[in-house]
């Protein structure tokens, strides 16, 4: 998978759980702060994504960004 | 749009919440004098969260259920004709409804949370209560972990029944952490320890609930306007119950899952509109419901937002 391509599967789910517009969902988005999330919406978001790639993946991974979650997933993608 | 209320809860606080609306609009800041002059709180100050005042139980109730009074307010005056068919609070957020629904009234109300506010927060103080989250598990599964958790002296149990997906578990720390590790143990993975000061609804508020009922004994309620669904039965509030009902909510799980339920089903709700601090309420929602549509009131531009949908 591309980085363009995790991004596209980060942003649905995101959109999903945290019900913002998809056009608010950027790269350098802080979870947090700029998409309201709570910490049990990460923990879901991480959910969602390890269903539907079948990885592993640690809520509390310290990512703070957009662009934290798609490397991660990335990384963890790569050394499947 | 046929629409039900959502007030609140505990938790869903942060700083500066509503100062936008208490700067715009001139009964939200009047709510919000009248309830400081009641409880004899500076809400202004607790807003703005400069010394971590919203952290405190004893602040943060009045302050929660007074931003969603005032924005009821302001929707009465703005949308008199909105067909609201019923509300729903989460714990605290039950005492935003049964006001909102003149069950209680406001100066009553006010005084009456002010008070809880202190017994829960003693409680909170004496007991070393844990919460956590377990996501995507049966609640049979979970029921069961914790009364193999629990012993004579420290109990964990169910607390909050928030939606399909979401169970909140509470009791006494040791107990909470041995159900932690059951879960582990099962390969349940989706359990997450929340930061709380106290397992509110759990038997650890039994000091305070029953001080409650002391407090309730002369407070007098009226029929609600439209049904307020007890978080404690998942049925309407009936004025004659509503004490012993509001004494036992302390120790008792949260059914906002089939609260939510209760008015799809019984009161033909399409629409949620959550009231005060956050948007956890249409979160749960949209978990129960995905077509329920859902707006959230707790500033300026969401409340114009709703205003432009429901005037179509």
């Amino acid at each position: 998978m591309t980085e363009q391509e995790i991004f596209g599967k980060v942003k649905d789910i995101v959109v999903e759980q945290l019900d913002v517009d998809a056009d608010k969902v950027k790269m350098d988005s802080d979870i947090k702060e700029d998409l309201e999330a709570d910490s049990l919406d990460v923990f879901e978001i991480m959910n969602e994504l390890e269903d539907e790639l079948d990885i592993k993946l640690e809520a509390d991974e310290g990512v703070k960004t957009i662009k934290d979650v798609v490397e991660y997933v990335k990384k963890e993608v790569d050394a499947k | 749009m046929k629409i039900g209320f959502l007030f609140s809860g505990q938790g869903a606080q942060y700083s500066n919440m509503g100062l936008d609306l208490y700067e715009s609009d001139s009964i939200y800041r009047e709510t919000v004098e009248q309830a400081s002059a009641l409880t004899g709180m500076d809400l202004g100050t607790i807003y703005r969260n400069e010394n971590n005042e919203l952290a405190q139980t004893v602040y943060v109730q009045p302050a929660i259920v007074t931003m969603s009074l005032g924005i009821t307010r302001m929707l009465k005056r703005d949308l008199p004709q909105l067909d609201v068919r019923g509300m729903v609070g989460l714990s605290l957020g039950e005492y935003s409804a049964l006001i909102a629904a003149d069950s209680l009234d406001f100066e009553n109300g006010m005084r009456v949370l002010k008070d809880r506010a202190m017994y829960m927060q003693s409680d909170a103080e004496k007991t070393d209560g844990a919460m956590a989250a377990v996501m995507k598990t049966d609640i049979d599964v979970i029921e069961n972990i914790c009364k193999k958790a629990s012993n004579g002296s420290e109990v964990v149990c169910p607390a909050n029944y928030n939606s399909p997906k979401q169970v909140v578990i509470g009791g006494n720390k040791a107990a909470v952490d041995r159900a932690i590790k059951l879960f582990h143990e099962q390969e349940i993975k989706n359990v997450i320890p929340l930061k709380v000061s106290g397992a509110f609804h759990t038997p650890l508020f039994k000091k305070a609930s029953s001080l409650m009922g002391k407090r309730l004994a002369n407070v007098q309620f009226e029929k609600t306007t439209v049904p307020v669904i007890s978080n404690t039965t998942a049925q309407p509030f009936a004025p004659e119950k509503s004490r012993e009902i509001l004494t036992r909510q302390l120790t008792s799980p949260t059914h906002f899952h089939q609260c939510v339920d209760y008015m799809i089903n019984n009161l033909e709700i399409d629409t949620v509109v959550e009231i005060g601090p956050g948007q956890t309420l249409s979160k749960f929602t949209k978990q129960i419901d995905k077509k329920i549509e859902r707006y959230h009131i707790d500033n300026q531009s969401n409340y114009q937002k709703f205003i432009e949908a429901s005037r179509g």
